[in-house]
């Protein structure tokens, strides 16, 4: 099994080849970001020296995120573009993972910090236990200062590493009362870390194609934080006197609305119902619901006030959804969606929901098809 | 502000060169201006006072092109942009923030992500011919600075 493995999510380029576990080749150049420039080469040259013809490579593994969104798709291209020549499949190596890698069966917490700009960081805490890494804690994005009071409640050292640690060092030993970071042969990433997770990967079966392969930025934009700011959005369990102003919604929204009684038993005498309301300053602009059944949950509605499209209430909704069915424990989460609705389609696809198949001529009113989406939960 | 008037394309391409000889790490100069206003030759003219030796054109397909001079040169042409949080998704930030120069054609259309300190230049074509207006206004003391550093120029001609 010969993985060939690259990371160019930070400043420094790396590529590595590997065969059952054994490292062949490793390349790591860290003299600037143009990796667009220099990755090809340096996997040529991996190949040329180890005498390993690209056509012997049976995975691709490729660091997916965070970091330098240039950086990636770099990175992203190369891989997928190969994968795609030789019909090969793609592990997804998530970046922080790999990093933590670098610091096999570390003591203490292990946290690696990527530069996310304007003095934040892409961050999650690790541990190691017996050898297997353990992720405690998803910081994502991350301001400095915050990261430093979050450790600094830490009672274990930690290690920290990562070419945030080159921007903040001072920073971080300003802050902390015991300060520890990666030394330079473990400090950025390494495409060999990249490629042992892949291995993982390929033995747990959670590969991709090229094609499904999709990078993780994180990041939220700056636009989205300012708007959620901007508009004061509650997400709450739907009671009894939410149910005149969802009825309102309902009846907006579909032509062949649930009536109020259909409410008022879904709240009162179903037990695996479980319905949510968006609230912007107050007033019901979005709601859904979905029953949970054994380890299954199914989406029955979700609507949004006409005047309140548009404004991701629907994202926002569907993702506290996910979390319900996550925390009552279902493994997978299921929906029908009117054929023709693109917008919806489109938003579901977005938060990991896969098209299944159809349902002929499910929608009585018009007759038209009913695509079945899922989505697993673990 | 500051104003010049100039004649010909040269002549505004040089009014780049001159800003470009004192941008310095992590300045953004915005462009401003309609189609064909000159937009593309005045960042010629940058790229020359950066030092670059790239024959510089206009990144309208490609959205950003990367320059090696005294100091990376990120020249973006945003016209292709249907929304400022496409900015976002091209993590504009890395470059903003980052090493180098940025010079933004069509800055109005991303207006809300440009740092509030910054250099913006409007060229507008108010005669019909070659000769243009170019309106340079610096917000922040660094681009007082810069600006001031022009004051003095004359008129480099065609």
């Amino acid at each position: 099994m010969k993985i060939l493995a690259v990371d160019t999510s930070t400043s420094a380029a790396t590529a590595s080849i590997m065969e059952d576990g054994r490292l062949i080749s490793e390349y790591i150049l860290n003299i600037s970001r143009a990796h667009s420039q220099r990755i090809m080469g340096i996997i040529d040259d991996l190949f040329n020296k180890s005498g390993i013809r690209p056509s012997e490579i049976d995975l691709y593994a490729c660091s997916a995120g965070p970091g330098s969104f240039t950086g990636l798709r770099i990175g992203a291209s190369i891989i997928k573009g190969m994968a795609q020549t030789f019909e090969k499949p793609v592990a997804a190596v998530p970046t922080l993972d790999a990093l933590a890698y670098n610091l096999y069966n570390c003591t203490g917490l292990v946290c690696p910090i990527l530069d996310a700009q304007r003095n934040m960081v892409y961050s999650s805490l690790y541990t190691w236990e017996k050898g297997s890494l353990i992720k405690l804690e998803d910081l994502e994005v991350i301001p400095v200062e915050d990261l430093i009071k979050h450790i600094k409640k830490k009672s274990v050292p930690v290690t920290f590493l990562g070419d945030g640690v080159l921007l903040f060092e001072e920073d971080l030993k300003k802050g902390l009362e015991e300060y520890y970071a990666a030394q330079a042969d473990s400090l950025l990433p390494r495409a060999s870390s990249c490629a042992r997770i892949a291995m993982e990967m390929y033995e747990k079966g959670s590969l991709d194609t090229y094609s499904s392969f999709r990078l993780t930025y994180i990041r939220k934009s700056q636009a989205e934080v300012e708007y959620e700011k901007k508009q004061n959005v509650e997400l709450q369990n739907m009671s009894m006197k939410d149910i005149e102003q969802v009825c309102e919604i309902e009846n907006l929204s579909f032509r062949v609305p649930w009536s109020r009684e259909s409410f008022e038993s879904e709240l009162s005498q179903n037990s695996l119902a479980r319905y949510t309301v968006a609230k912007v300053d107050g007033k019901v602009a979005a709601y859904g619901g979905m029953w949970i059944v054994l380890d299954e949950a199914h989406i029955t509605n979700i609507a949004v006030h006409p005047d309140y499209r548009g404004r991701k209430l629907g994202e926002k909704l569907v993702q506290a959804l996910l979390q319900t069915a996550k925390d009552s424990k279902a493994a997978r989460i299921t929906l029908e969606v009117r054929a023709s609705n693109d917008i919806a389609r489109k938003l579901y696809r977005k938060l990991g929901f896969v098209d299944y198949g159809l349902r002929k001529g499910y929608y009585a009113d018009t007759g038209e098809d009913a695509v079945i989406m899922w989505k697993e939960l673990t | 502000m500051l104003k010049f008037n100039t004649e010909c394309a040269e002549e505004t391409s040089k009014i780049g060169e001159q800003l470009g000889r004192l941008l310095s790490k992590g300045s953004i100069v915005c462009l401003s201006g309609d189609l064909g206003a000159g937009k593309t030759a005045f960042t010629k003219g940058i790229a020359i006072g950066l030092g670059v030796t790239d024959y510089v054109t206009s990144p309208t397909y490609t959205i950003i092109n990367e320059y090696e001079g005294r100091l990376p040169l990120y020249h973006f042409d945003v016209y292709r942009l249907n929304d400022v949080e496409e900015m976002h998704e091209l993590g504009y930030e890395e470059y903003f923030f980052g090493d180098g120069v940025v010079v933004l054609e069509w800055a109005d259309i991303v207006k809300e992500v440009i740092p509030g300190e910054r250099l913006w230049i409007t060229i507008l074509n108010t005669k019909g011919d070659n000769s243009r207006e170019i309106i340079i206004e610096p917000t922040g003391e660094v681009y007082d600075n810069m600006v001031k550093g022009m004051e003095s120029n004359e008129n480099p001609g065609c």
